[in-house]
């Protein structure tokens, strides 16, 4: 690794708390903007004994910057608040919501994975034929529809209709393996089609890109197999691109986990975001979202890295 | 080249084009010239026509319920059946594309106008305080990943049209505001630019006479794709039950409700989601076309 590199992808990681910083205080400042602040939602429902003392509890009170600055501080500390509306910890019930979300999350992304992978390779190396077409039209079609539709059709044919697969492994979630990941194939194709889709195209596109570089005809003048100049060499090289691609889209991935843990019904991160938004439970609503922005910032540092390691054309020079 | 964010390389993709004034006559003729764009651009004429005269074209009323005709499958009454009030869904749908079109124009319209003034100011104000304070306001919004960005900004402002539309909005103006920054920073150093404002040319006429053609095309195919963007979010949104709420023909919220009668009427939840995904599907191919046309450096093959 050159110092040119290492500099690159330190000043990228120094970026990430001033983001993230600017992230917190948006994220603070968008929940606590609305008239009355967060303990407008037990109005109605509290006297005005129940709410000072929430107001108290809260810290709600003082300025904003100290409410601000208190968060701040509890989240250095370790401790991120209590729940509103269930008066759990934040930080366990987190803990206890993250493992449905990763296991949704790397399904999803290996299955797409499995499904581009062959997909766009075949499309580029037999370009322009019905097969490349099925799959262009394909890809756009996995591109167009609304993920929850797809899920929602899946769960027609292969649960109510076929009876393959369960909707939900419901409260069998890791104490029954077998149902635990059955529960998962419906939701991981649901969220990992469109990923998969996009990652088609970048695949595609990408190894046309190589097929033009002289490397590649040097390789066939000197008489290389077609089969290995197309898997040894443009498919590997291409596979770089498509990493960063994965890398980006982690952002729908994200986005996509509070709609399809809905639609299924698990127990995960992106429901118990959804339920504090439903419910304004904002201190919830706060450390999911900052935990969310977290993630997407590190895949965009590991996006930007992979690009940078192969790239020997891309410099470091800071801004343009 | 050198690495930026991955936005940054993603707005590459829609590089630049010098603007060339007789492709405004020509641009029509050469999509034409594709079957997907010709097939994208028919059907979303229709659905355009449909959504704009829907109440003379619709064959009931959208919002009547008619309790003793709730379910019924589809027939020659009702060719995508009625729902749980009895109401029929190709109405429903028919004023569901109004929505839909309403809040993917609005959105365009008011993430581009805001957007393009946050890169513009940016990139006339370049390596000033003002540059850092709005690109990296930018940067953070970027950080959100998805759509939970318009979910916490819909936490807020509570459920109805206008807030999914504020909310999406928000979500998409940074797309526009990097846009507009690197396009001023692409061609403010260039020559011609440099004599129109010796000449005397005013900021304003600079951005009306160079930057706005410059970045035409890019903002055209942009559009596009944030268009279908809004469409997938606004129901998404409403799907999730903090978007449009009932009784609103929205997609998203036609979907929710099926989804409870997925056994015996599959049709409530069916229509409806072909519905969205063939109008993004259209806006995706025209999209694709739009881009091989006005760029000719981007080559999709």
């Amino acid at each position: 690794m050159d110092s040119d590199l290492r500099d690159f992808i330190l000043r990228r990681v120094v970026q990430i708390p001033v983001v993230l910083f600017l992230v917190s205080v948006i994220v603070f400042y968008i929940i606590h903007l609305p008239e009355g602040g967060p303990e407008a939602l037990l109005s109605g429902q509290a006297g005005d004994e129940a709410i000072r003392e929430f107001r108290d509890r809260y810290n709600l009170n003082e300025p904003l910057y100290v409410q601000y600055l208190l968060w701040i501080q509890g989240i250095l500390t370790g401790s991120l608040g209590t729940s509103i509306t269930t008066n759990q910890p934040v930080a366990s019930l987190i803990a206890s919501r993250l493992p449905v979300t990763l296991m949704l999350g790397f399904f999803s992304v290996a299955i797409s994975v499995m499904i581009a992978v062959p997909a766009g390779y075949i499309s580029a190396v037999e370009q322009y034929t019905w097969k490349d077409h099925t799959a262009t039209v394909l890809a756009f079609v996995g591109l167009s529809i609304p993920n929850f539709f797809l899920a929602i059709l899946l769960i027609k044919l292969f649960s109510v209709e076929l009876g393959w697969l369960p909707i939900t492994a419901s409260g069998q979630m890791f104490s029954d393996w077998s149902l635990t990941l059955k529960s998962m194939v419906l939701p991981s194709l649901a969220l990992g089609t469109a990923l998969a889709a996009h990652v088609t195209r970048i695949l595609r596109s990408s190894m046309l890109d190589i097929y033009s570089e002289e490397y590649v005809h040097v390789a066939r003048a000197k008489g290389l197999p077609e089969k290995m100049v197309n898997r040894s060499i443009v498919f590997k090289n291409a596979l770089i691109p498509v990493i960063t691609i994965v890398m980006l889209q982690m952002g729908y991935v994200l986005g996509a986990t509070v709609i399809i843990e809905e639609v299924f019904a698990m127990p995960g991160l992106g429901r118990l975001m959804l339920n504090s938004v439903v419910g304004r439970d904002y201190p919830v609503m706060q450390a999911v979202v900052l935990l969310y922005a977290t993630a997407y910032l590190v895949f965009n540092l590991i996006a930007d890295v992979a690009y940078g390691l192969v790239d020997p054309r891309i410099k470091y020079g800071g801004e343009h | 080249m050198s690495v930026g964010t991955e936005r940054d390389r993603l707005t590459d993709n829609l590089q630049l084009i010098p603007f060339v004034e007789h492709r405004h006559v020509t641009l029509l003729h050469e999509l034409l010239r594709q079957n997907t764009a010709r097939l994208s651009l028919g059907f979303l004429g229709i659905v355009i026509a449909l959504a704009i005269f829907a109440p003379l074209v619709a064959p009931y009323d959208p919002a009547d319920p008619n309790y003793a005709n709730t379910f019924a499958s589809p027939s020659l009454q009702h060719p995508f059946g009625t729902d749980s009030f009895g109401r029929d869904i190709l109405t429903r749908i028919i004023y569901g594309a109004r929505i839909s079109l309403f809040v993917g124009l609005s959105v365009i319209i008011l993430a581009m106008t805001v957007g393009i003034s946050i890169g513009l100011t940016a990139g006339f104000y370049s390596k000033t305080p003002i540059e850092t304070v709005l690109m990296r306001f930018i940067d953070a919004l970027l950080a959100f990943p998805g759509i939970i960005l318009a979910l916490v900004i819909m936490s807020v402002l509570g459920p109805s049209l206008r807030n999914v539309i504020i909310a999406i909005s928000i979500a998409q103006v940074p797309g526009f505001a990097r846009l507009a920054h690197g396009t001023v920073l692409s061609i403010k150093e260039e020559e011609y630019i440099m004599s129109a404002r010796a000449a005397g040319s005013s900021n304003f006429k600079i951005i009306r006479r160079y930057l706005l053609p410059n970045a035409a095309p890019t903002l055209i195919v942009q559009a596009t794709i944030v268009f279908a963007f809004a469409i997938l979010d606004e129901a998404a949104l409403s799907f999730l039950g903090v978007g449009s709420q009932p009784p609103t023909p929205s997609f998203g919220l036609m979907i929710l409700e099926g989804q409870q009668y997925l056994g015996d009427s599959f049709w409530l939840a069916f229509f409806p989601g072909v519905a969205i995904m063939l109008t993004v599907l259209s806006l995706n191919f025209l999209g694709d076309a739009l881009r091989d046309v006005l760029d000719p450096k981007y080559d999709s093959d």
